[in-house]
């Protein structure tokens, strides 16, 4: 990684932090259901 | 013909991996931090709606990056629209230095904007940037090649 690389990850890093949150695969399926006409389905 | 079944799976499984950089790039294009897991969660729906699509030219992954890219363009230009806002919003009580770097990002052409995102905060390499803007892989190292350049003239004009 260059000089450059190494100073602009480290300003990025601080300017824009790693996003709070946990991934919810259910939003996902819950925003497809209304475009579709369908209910969301959980596979077991 | 395309197992939409399987890719499914693997779009699940390429969210839960990877959901962090898909937020963190979707929230800096958007210019929003609240808005990224909005447009990460409206892009994996439509790459759902979209399998049939798929032809498997590109790696599924780089596919579903343009799509939370485009996602996360598409609520930026509803915000400039709505708001003329062109510059991200603060986290709250950020440093002001921060802001400026998000000022400096901000005022990069797209293109340049897009791949420091994807560089960065995706970790893809040249060639998965190349497939996911459309663009030659020599191409996204001339754009960044650019984007450090303009980047490195103005940090050095905000620096204490």
């Amino acid at each position: 990684m260059t000089e450059i690389e190494q100073l602009l990850r480290e300003e990025l890093d601080q300017a824009y932090p790693a996003p709070v949150g946990e991934p919810d695969w259910d939003e996902v399926l819950r925003r497809l259901a209304p475009a579709r006409g369908t209910q969301p389905q959980r596979k077991r | 013909m395309v197992d939409s079944k399987l890719h499914i799976e693997e779009l699940e499984a390429l969210y839960r991996r990877r959901y962090v950089a898909f937020v963190r790039v979707a929230s800096a294009i958007a210019g929003e931090p609240a808005r990224g897991a909005d447009a990460v969660h409206d892009a994996f729906a439509n790459a759902i709606a979209a399998l049939d699509s798929y032809r498997g030219e590109a790696p599924l992954e780089a596919w579903v990056w343009r799509i939370v890219v485009r996602a996360a363009a598409s609520t930026r230009l509803h915000k400039e629209r709505t708001a003329d806002a062109l510059v991200p919003e603060a986290n709250g009580d950020a440093p002001i230095r921060d802001e400026s770097v998000r000022k400096l990002v901000a005022a990069l052409p797209e293109r340049q904007r897009l791949a420091i995102f994807l560089r960065y905060f995706a970790d893809l390499d040249y060639r998965g940037i190349a497939l996911v803007l459309g663009i030659e892989v020599g191409t996204v190292l001339a754009t960044l090649n650019a984007a450090h350049a303009a980047l490195r003239r103005m940090l050095e004009e905000v620096r204490p």
